[in-house]
């Protein structure tokens, strides 16, 4: 009944890593939008905006991840108001949910800290607010952006083996499926560990570059 | 002033949302009536959504090649063949069982699950499909002379598995340890972690013929509590349906084959129907 851990126990692991980047992905897509409307509606002076960002941005950092997937997935149905999510939908909608919050104060935080003169330098040469953030704050925003960013990206890899709440064959619970099935959780963890290693280092690596690259100018 | 508003502001949306899911969990439990029943839908789509475990040995695992095997998924193929209809497994484990059914994501769950008196008032239990026998794996420089053996030890088990159920109820002088897992409870015994590990007898039968160090008591294993299929609440004629159906795997014997085939040990003896 029980396997001896080999080779072939990879290929679970592998399509759980595979669903795991698929699921991070598309979070970071949108979540990245949320967070860049978020961020900027933190960081304007106007009152509305303000304060429904921060409602946002509070409201999520301050429920766990796992609560929003569950809510998401098992509790929208039971409202008996015709929602029924699929899996897929739910967990990307939950972790961009969630990344937008993270990204959002992430944002704000690159905004805020270019300084004030080079707001008022743009005003003074007429800028609208569009060329304003296009060729001023922004830029010099983005270092301040970036390695928060790729950071939160790699906790959001690990955070997102959540998601076998609601039946994902994750990276994680492939580990754990293929521990039951060889009975050798040693040989599965650390598999599983080494691939979170490769994603991970990746991209901590690809972050190292792009700052040596783009960002030792400004 | 502001700040305080906001803050306030905050709470209540906050509680609002609480009380909203407080409330769905509350509409869910209560039965749903004039609805079309499961069964009429399956045999019209040929598909039936089945909750299974991906992570009990035995019972229930997703095998490298990605497919489950296991005596859960054997009844499960049983009764989709028995429908004419094609099966779609859902992964689940102990935390999501209950709540798959109640947000309809599932038809049925079949996954090791035990019909106890307090999960039977949230959703429905069919008639028992197969029973749990339980028997202790100790190492054999450090035996236990019977199940008394076990109080006052430390005894690793499953999360919410039947050894557990069954443990905490009648031997509660057990320092029980929790493990997510069935492979992890066992990493613990042979770690030295714990003194005994629970759990059923054909994935310690399985198990101690890997490991001779330790053994088991011998003679009839602990039974515990009966294994039945879960189904959302409100649906008789699909219960109906899933109890007429075990009822035939039981009193023809195909069942007690497969539990065979499975574990290797003969299946525990059910009441007949």
């Amino acid at each position: 009944m029980t396997q001896d851990f080999g080779w072939i126990h990879l290929v679970p692991l592998l399509n759980g890593a595979w669903l795991t980047i698929q699921l991070c992905f598309f979070s970071l897509l949108i979540g990245g939008a949320i967070g860049i409307i978020v961020g900027l509606g933190a960081a304007s002076k106007n009152k509305l905006a303000n304060v429904l960002s921060s409602i946002y941005i509070r409201l999520v950092r301050g429920v766990p991840l796992l609560m929003i997937i569950f809510l998401i997935y098992f509790a929208l149905p039971m409202l008996h108001i015709g929602i029924n999510f699929s899996k897929g939908f739910s967990a990307v909608t939950a972790l961009s949910i969630y990344a937008g919050a993270y990204l959002g104060e992430i944002v704000r935080g690159g905004i805020q800290s270019v300084p004030k003169g080079q707001f008022e330098a743009a005003d003074a040469l007429g800028m609208t607010t569009i060329q304003k953030f296009r060729h001023v704050i922004i830029p010099q925003a983005m270092k301040f952006i970036i390695p928060p960013g790729i950071g939160f990206f790699i906790a959001l890899i690990k955070d997102s083996s959540l998601v076998s709440i609601i039946g994902y064959i994750d990276l994680t619970k492939a580990g754990k499926v293929v521990s039951s099935l060889t009975f050798n959780p040693i040989a599965s963890f650390l598999a599983v560990a080494a691939v979170y290693f490769v994603l991970c280092f990746g991209l901590s690596k690809a972050s190292y570059y792009y700052e040596k690259r783009f960002l030792r100018s400004t | 002033m502001f700040r305080k508003k906001k803050s306030a502001l905050l709470t209540l949306m906050m509680s609002l949302a609480l009380l909203v899911t407080a409330c769905s969990s509350e509409t869910s439990s209560s039965p749903t009536q004039n609805t079309q029943s499961r069964l009429d839908k399956i045999i019209a789509s040929k598909k039936i959504r089945i909750a299974t475990y991906a992570d009990s040995p035995g019972w229930s695992v997703l095998n490298a090649s990605g497919e489950y095997e296991g005596f859960d998924p054997d009844i499960a193929r049983k009764l989709a063949e028995s429908l004419g209809a094609e099966i779609e497994f859902v992964t689940t484990d102990g935390v999501n069982r209950i709540p798959l059914l109640e947000s309809d994501k599932v038809d049925v769950a079949i996954s090791v699950f035990t019909p106890t008196n307090e999960r039977a008032k949230s959703i429905n239990f069919t008639i028992p499909y197969s029973a749990a026998g339980l028997v202790p794996m100790y190492p054999k420089n450090k035996p236990i002379s019977s199940w008394d053996g076990v109080k006052g030890k430390k005894v690793s088990v499953s999360k919410g598995s039947t050894g557990d159920i069954a443990l905490s109820k009648y031997y509660p002088e057990a320092q029980l340890v929790r493990f997510d897992s069935t492979a992890d409870a066992f990493l613990a015994l042979k770690t030295g972690k714990v003194d005994v590990f629970v759990e059923e007898d054909g994935i310690i039968l399985d198990l101690l013929k890997k490991n001779q160090e330790f053994e088991s008591l011998p003679g009839q294993p602990f039974q515990s509590s009966y294994i039945a299929m879960g189904v959302k609440k409100g649906d008789q004629e699909w219960l109906n349906y899933l109890n007429h159906f075990i009822r035939n795997l039981n009193y023809s014997g195909e069942g007690a084959e497969l539990y065979k085939n499975r574990f290797g040990v003969d299946a525990p003896k059910l009441l007949t129907y």
